[in-house]
């Protein structure tokens, strides 16, 4: 019986105390209408098991899916109950989250905020309404939450490098951020995020990069897909699209500024005292910040971190209650600065404990009204008591410091001085027009109150000036007669009835510096730039300016105010130019400065930088001035050749007509416009040509030139009488039937040679002078002159063999394969001969031994069908005397022809050899007769059997036929 | 005086030999005349075709020894038995002679003038090698001389990777490529070998790593291979086509000769008269005197105007020089502008035709490239004519006349027998069209009248 009165006590004190109490938990926010039953320190419970609720379905059970992120926990009891329920087992009582009921408190649920993929149990315990008995064992909610509730891909943002890169960029940081862990890849071309070739790295998942190499002048894009954690792809791809500008070019664009942080009207909460601003920029730049609008960029500070793409700064010294506004400019390194970005923030004002709202949302229920609380003139140690023992569920308060338990106690002291009112929405903030003369100072209360502001932080009864002209409102306003281009800072206190002030002043903060323009007007695209073509004579020097100006240049760099030449400016004052004169071949640099209508001067000049082409020099130099010419003095040596040239070229000089610049020899003195050379070696006699070409600067190659002359003669000289004398015995004492004749082309200098080659002609070394072989070739010439030419057809040639065919003819004659001497004559007359006369043209990648000699241009250009010349056969039977001087190579011969050194010189033999020498060809009776009386001949002179058939070989060497079969 | 007297009898015995120039050669000087001109050698006295029965038989014998140089081995590419003297040197003599009718025989040295040194590792004999390999590989048909658009020819030596520059003997170290130099083959010929890339990497003194590249090609063959082109062209770096002042014209101008064997102008007065532009500020674009030769060199010149010569060195190395493409990046325009058209080098290389065959024919044609043009020289008889008159010539010693002699601008008037003679390699020409085999041209040749007659007479 006694146990019964106790809970019917228990029961209707519940209902006596009852009161709505917020719980927060970590899992969220739950509002529930329980019913505290609270015996002076006692709490009374049933736990008879026939009173005890039976608490059935709880919910939900297994898996669930998750992605609305929360679940409804539910029960249901067979009695009308209050339940409440905990992550962790306890007592009833100390669970710390109800569940709702419904009207007839069967029915149990509350909504619970899930994570995916986690398991959950929950422990339920009820307290029946009508027994007040409690569950002492829980019964459990348990569920899993399903696995993937993420199926959203992840946000890209700061995709970097992006605009224009200076030209000196040689490597870039590729980069991307995503919003969950990640994996990015990246490709030149848009493809599936499987099929990316390259992959960004990450630490944190977050932020990914790679570096890669860049040229100048080219354009880059890039394409990037991440997959998150879950294996969700990005459905379109995010680019990474930028310019590596040209080596050379001109940087005019100012950096630009974006991705601010914090983001304009960023609220920080109070107590914050330092906040991290960070933005982007579109081009490696140095940034500054300043909290002055007005502040040019060399005025403002260095960000922390700048320098590159990325600037980021910590902003300390932050008060609660206060706005910030940051102006943030960055320079590139070009110079070009960016137009000013501003941050604006501010730090949420410490709202100061409210004791009596808190007494009045919390505790008034309970206790009444503050005023007529049956706490009054409690202490604070019994309302902290009350916390910690959780009386009455008071452990709810704990969150409550002991200055705000000491405040509540404070409001309930009889004594408790009056309330203050609490200031805000204070007006004006921020700039207001130059030319403002008033403002209107304003500022809220939430109970009735005066207010007062000041330029000082005063207390309210010092301060000047009235906001409320001492009327008593909620609302407070006053005109505040303000001057132009300053900054105010404005206190305000307010005063309730009960003489509540208060402790901490509010600000206003304000200036009247909108509108003043104190920046100097920006300066673009300086023109012209680059390279201009070589014919122009005059260019526009052209700026552009941001605002109204006037523009000055000059061309040395120095102050706006010093430069010497105005440029003419537009009607609107925006565009600036003046016609200047240029000319070819030159550089320029101009340096632009600027002015706007309030004086603000450019502290940077704009460059026009430019170059007006050389003119491109097509013409050849042209010669004058050959010097010598005509007849030098008998016994002149040397002398100096010269010429000259319109202008500054190389030239060179060569006798070969034929020959190329290339292929000629150097004047002495060359590179201006006159050019000597001394030459030496001179004859009396002889005539000179010297071929000439000149090179100028720019590779131009003139006509050829030619500086002729000759040295007189000593005398006249008879040529025919020489004939007579040193040459008639041989080829035939008529001159005009000499045998010589057909040889028009004949010169001394050919005779020289042939007298130097053929053993025959030894007599005559050293006896004669180039002038007077001259004269007896033009004696021969004049006698004889060159036979009508015998073939019907202009343009054919004799097909006869070229060097390489001349020298295995002759070793097929004459060598045996041991022997040495006719080889080495063979190779030192035949082969090695590279000038062209032989013909056959060979390369040099063929081995050395195919391809002898040291011109490589005479080689090549042999011809495969070399024209017959007295040279060429000068070189033949050069070859022939020598080899068949030798016995064995004349034996080797003879026994070819299946003849011996005895063998006699008839006419039968005479054929046999010549079989070897002509094959297939069958000589005429002459012919056969003539050798065979040459063979004779040389007996009846007393020379040797061998050496008879020597002359007779040697004669077959000299013919005509030797070349051809 | 006795030596005296016995010289001057020999120089006198050595007049008397002649030799009827109609008779018909003995089989054996028959052989050996052939013989020495397909090997520049002479027979050994016991040489098989020494023995020739009949002048036939001896034609036979010496075309057995030109078909030892056959290319039956290495896919065609290569001598039967590169052990065989004889077969080396008729392919060393009929090569040299394809050399020897190129307009350039060497890399011309007024472009960037590095080419001396690029020839080290490019061999030069390129360009006759599309005639050598014609007259060797069995079965070429000729006009396939000038077809393709990628495949490049280079000697196959009896040493194709030297150790050292075949001809100027340095070190790989000397070039920009290092050890990963490839140098020229070197020594004796053997065949021809084909590649369609040839590149060395290096990395310049900046940093920048470069390619050089011997492979480019303008197509039709011989005409815009990598080697013709570098042959011919003898632009300056950084050469920008205008199409008027500037263009490769010393590479259409030896092109007409090298290949068509004719002299500019080849078309007529009248035919350039269309093309005169008398306004026009470029002089020779203002009489028909000018346009007679630059109607046809100009717009030929077009099918390269791609064509770029670049250099590449790195730090103390040997500068090599190369030719590649300008990109195309603007759109088709006249391939004769009357005036300087500065993106002329970056259009499309279309270009234009304009001739006059042998026997007066007109060819105008507009084509897209320098393949088409190619395709147009396998139709057209100029390119077989020319060869016949190349060998005709070598054979016989005549050099007959294939000009468009009814021009009525034309200097010359033909004797009887030069006329004979023309008709003779027309005739040979157009067979060759026919036949399509350079072999078989050259068999034609040797089995001529005057091929076998001492003098080279003709008979008919």
């Amino acid at each position: 019986m006694a146990k019964m009165k106790s809970l019917l006590l228990v029961t209707v004190l519940a209902f006596l105390y009852s009161c709505n109490i917020p719980i927060t938990t970590g899992d969220g926010t739950f509002e529930f209408n329980g019913t505290v039953s609270e015996t002076g320190n006692e709490q009374q419970v049933s736990t008879d098991p026939a009173l005890l609720p039976i608490i059935n379905e709880p919910s939900p059970f297994g898996a669930v899916n998750s992605d609305v992120g929360s679940v409804v926990l539910s029960v249901k009891t067979d009695k009308a109950s209050i339940c409440r329920y905990d992550r962790s087992d306890s007592a009833y009582g100390s669970l710390k989250f109800s569940l709702q009921a419904d009207s007839q408190g069967l029915s149990h649920s509350a909504l619970a905020m899930v994570a995916p993929q986690t398991f959950y149990k929950y422990y339920v315990k009820c307290r029946s309404m009508s027994s007040g008995a409690e569950n002492t064992i829980s019964r459990t909610i348990e569920f899993s939450t399903m696995g993937n509730s993420d199926i959203s891909p992840p946000m890209l943002s700061n995709a970097l490098p992006s605009g224009i890169l200076p030209a000196a960029t040689r490597t870039v940081s590729l980069s991307i951020s995503s919003n969950e862990r990640s994996q990015c890849r990246y490709d030149a071309t848009n493809k599936p995020y499987v099929m990316m070739s390259s992959q960004l790295q990450s630490a944190d998942g977050l932020n990914h990069s790679t570096s890669i190499n860049v040229q100048n002048g080219t354009g880059y894009v890039y394409f990037v897909h991440c997959s998150d954690e879950k294996g969700n792809i990005t459905s379109t791809p995010s680019l990474i699209q930028f310019y590596v500008d040209k080596a050379g070019a001109v940087d005019t664009a100012a950096p630009v500024i974006s991705n601010l942080l914090p983001a304009p009207g960023s609220e920080f909460n109070a107590g914050t005292r330092q906040a991290s601003i960070s933005f982007i920029t579109n081009e490696a730049a140095t940034c500054k910040v300043s909290n002055s609008a007005q502040a040019t960029y060399d005025q403002m500070s260095a960000l922390q971190v700048t320098g590159s793409q990325n600037h980021s700064h910590i902003q300390a010294g932050l008060a609660d209650g206060m706005s910030y506004q940051l102006y943030v400019q960055c320079r590139d390194a070009a110079n070009n600065t960016s137009q000013k970005s501003m941050l604006a923030f501010s730090v949420k004002q410490v709202q100061a404990f409210d004791a009596l709202s808190y007494y009045t949302a919390n505790c008034q229920n309970c206790h009444g009204p503050a005023a007529s609380s049956n706490k009054r003139n409690t202490t604070a140690a019994l309302i902290q008591r009350g916390i910690d023992q959780n009386k009455g569920g008071m452990g709810q308060f704990n969150t409550l410091t002991p200055a705000q338990v000491e405040a509540i106690a404070a409001l309930l002291k009889d004594d408790a001085p009056a309330q203050a009112a609490v200031i805000s929405n204070t007006q004006p903030w921020g700039s207001q027009a130059e030319n403002t003369a008033s403002v209107t100072v304003s500022a809220k209360t939430d109970i009735a109150a005066s207010c007062r502001f000041d330029a000082n932080d005063l207390p309210y009864a010092s301060m000047t000036y009235r906001l409320s002209a001492d009327g008593l409102g909620t609302t407070h306003t006053a005109m505040f007669a303000v001057e132009s281009q300053k900054d105010y800072r404005l206190y305000i206190r307010c005063q309730t009835p009960q003489g509540g002030t208060n402790m901490m002043s509010s600000l206003v903060n304000f200036d009247t510096k909108m509108g003043v323009d104190m920046e100097a007007p920006m300066i673009s695209s300086p023109l012209p730039s680059g390279v201009l073509p070589e014919t122009t004579t005059s260019v526009d020097l052209r700026v552009t300016t941001n605002e109204k100006s006037e523009c000055k240049y000059d061309t040395t760099n120095k102050m706006y105010s010093l430069m010497a030449f105005d440029l003419d400016f537009s009607a609107d004052k925006l565009q600036h130019s003046k016609a200047v004169n240029v000319v070819k071949d030159s550089d320029y640099t101009f340096y632009v400065g600027c002015s706007d209508e309030k004086g603000n001067i450019t502290l940077q000049n704009a460059v026009i930088s430019f170059r007006v082409d050389k003119e491109q020099d097509v013409v050849a130099p042209l010669l004058s001035g050959f010097m010598p010419g005509g007849e030098l003095n008998e016994g002149t040596r040397q002398t100096v050749i010269s010429l000259n040239t319109n202008e500054p070229a190389n030239c060179r000089y060569s006798t070969n007509g034929a020959a190329t610049f290339a292929q000629m020899t150097a004047f002495m003195t060359t590179g201006a416009m006159a050019h000597n050379s001394s030459v030496a070696g001179l004859e009396d006699g002889r005539s000179y040509d010297f071929f000439v070409y000149c090179q100028d600067m720019s590779g131009n190659t003139s006509a050829q030139g030619k500086i002729a002359f000759s040295v007189k003669a000593p005398a006249a000289i008879n040529g025919a009488a020489l004939y007579a004398a040193n040459c008639a015995s041989c080829h035939g004492v008529n001159i005009a039937q000499s045998n010589l004749k057909g040889r028009a082309q004949d010169t001394g200098a050919e005779y020289q040679a042939g007298i130097d080659r053929i053993n025959a002609m030894a007599f005559l070394r050293g006896t004669l002078s180039i002038a007077q072989l001259d004269a007896i070739a033009a004696a021969v010439n004049q006698q004889a002159p060159p036979p009508p030419p015998s073939s019907a057809v202009a343009n054919s040639q004799s097909v006869v063999l070229t060097r390489r065919g001349i020298a295995s003819k002759m070793m097929t004659i004459f060598s045996n394969g041991n022997n040495d001497f006719a080889e080495q004559r063979i190779d030192d007359r035949i082969l090695e001969e590279n000038n062209g006369f032989l013909g056959g043209t060979c390369t040099p990648y063929e081995d050395n031994a195919d391809c002898p000699g040291a011109s490589e241009e005479a080689r090549v250009n042999a011809p495969m069908l070399p024209n017959i010349s007295s040279i060429r056969r000068s070189l033949i039977y050069s070859a022939c005397t020598e080899v068949i001087s030798n016995d064995t190579s004349a034996n080797t011969a003879l026994s070819r022809a299946g003849l011996n050194a005895n063998s006699g010189g008839n006419e039968g033999n005479v054929r046999s050899l010549a079989s070897i020498f002509f094959p297939g060809v069958n000589l005429d009776q002459e012919v056969a007769t003539g050798l065979s009386s040459l063979h004779q001949e040389a007996r009846n002179n007393n020379l040797d059997n061998r050496d008879s058939w020597k002359m007779v070989m040697l004669a077959m060497c000299q013919s005509s036929l030797f070349e051809n079969y | 005086m006795k030596k005296i007297l016995l010289s001057t009898l020999v120089i006198l015995v050595s007049g008397m030999f002649s030799q009827n120039t109609w008779a018909q050669l003995s089989p054996k000087a028959l052989f050996v005349r052939c013989y020495k001109q397909i090997t520049q050698s002479y027979p050994a006295l016991n040489h098989p075709g020494m023995n020739a029965g009949s002048a036939q038989a001896a034609i036979d014998a010496c075309l057995s020894v030109l078909d030892k140089a056959r290319f039956t081995a290495n896919g065609n590419k290569r001598i039967g038995n590169t052990s065989d003297q004889e077969a080396l040197n008729v392919l060393k003599t009929m090569h040299a002679l394809h050399h020897s009718w190129l307009t350039n025989k060497t890399f011309p040295l007024g472009g960037l003038g590095y080419l001396n040194e690029t020839k080290d590792l490019l061999d030069y004999n390129g360009v006759a090698l599309y005639y050598t390999r014609a007259l060797f590989a069995p079965n070429y048909q000729f006009r396939n001389i000038f077809r393709g658009n990628s495949e490049h020819l280079q000697s196959d030596r009896t040493n194709n990777s030297p150790a050292r520059a075949p001809i100027s003997n340095r070190e790989k170290s000397n070039y920009p490529y290092g050890n990963n130099t490839v140098f020229a083959p070197k020594g004796a010929l053997r065949g021809v070998t084909t590649y369609t890339q040839k590149r060395f990497n290096f990395v310049e003194d900046d940093g920048d790593a470069r390619t050089t590249r011997f492979d480019e090609h303008w197509g039709g063959g011989v005409l815009g291979s990598h080697i013709y082109v570098t042959m011919n062209a003898d632009v300056t770096n950084n050469f920008r086509a205008n199409g008027t002042i500037l263009t490769h014209r010393k590479w259409s101008r030896n092109l007409v000769q090298d290949y068509l064997c004719r002299e500019y102008p080849v078309i007529r007065y009248s035919d350039a008269q269309p093309y005169v532009r008398s306004d026009s500020p470029i002089a020779f674009r203002n009489e028909v005197g000018c346009t007679a030769c630059h109607a046809t060199l100009d717009p030929l010149a077009a099918f390269i105007r791609t064509a770029n010569g670049v250099r590449h060195r790195n730090s103390g190395s040997r500068i090599i020089e190369t030719y590649r493409k300008h990109g195309i990046s603007q759109a088709s325009a006249d391939v004769f502008p009357a005036s300087n058209d500065g993106n002329f080098y970056r259009r499309p290389a279309e270009g234009r035709f304009i001739f006059r065959t042998h026997d007066g024919q007109l060819v105008n044609e507009d084509m897209d490239n320098l393949e088409q043009l190619g395709t147009l020289f396998g139709q057209i008889d100029a390119p077989y004519i020319c060869a016949a008159k190349r060998y005709y010539q070598y054979f016989t010693g005549i050099k007959a006349n294939v000009d468009d002699i009814a021009d009525p601008q034309y200097p010359n008037t033909l004797s009887s027998n030069e006329l004979a003679h023309r008709n003779e390699v027309i005739q040979l020409g157009m067979q060759l069209k026919q036949h399509q085999s350079l072999r078989r041209l050259v068999e034609d040749i040797l089995k001529k009248p005057q091929f076998q007659n001492a003098g080279y007479n003709i008979t008919n």
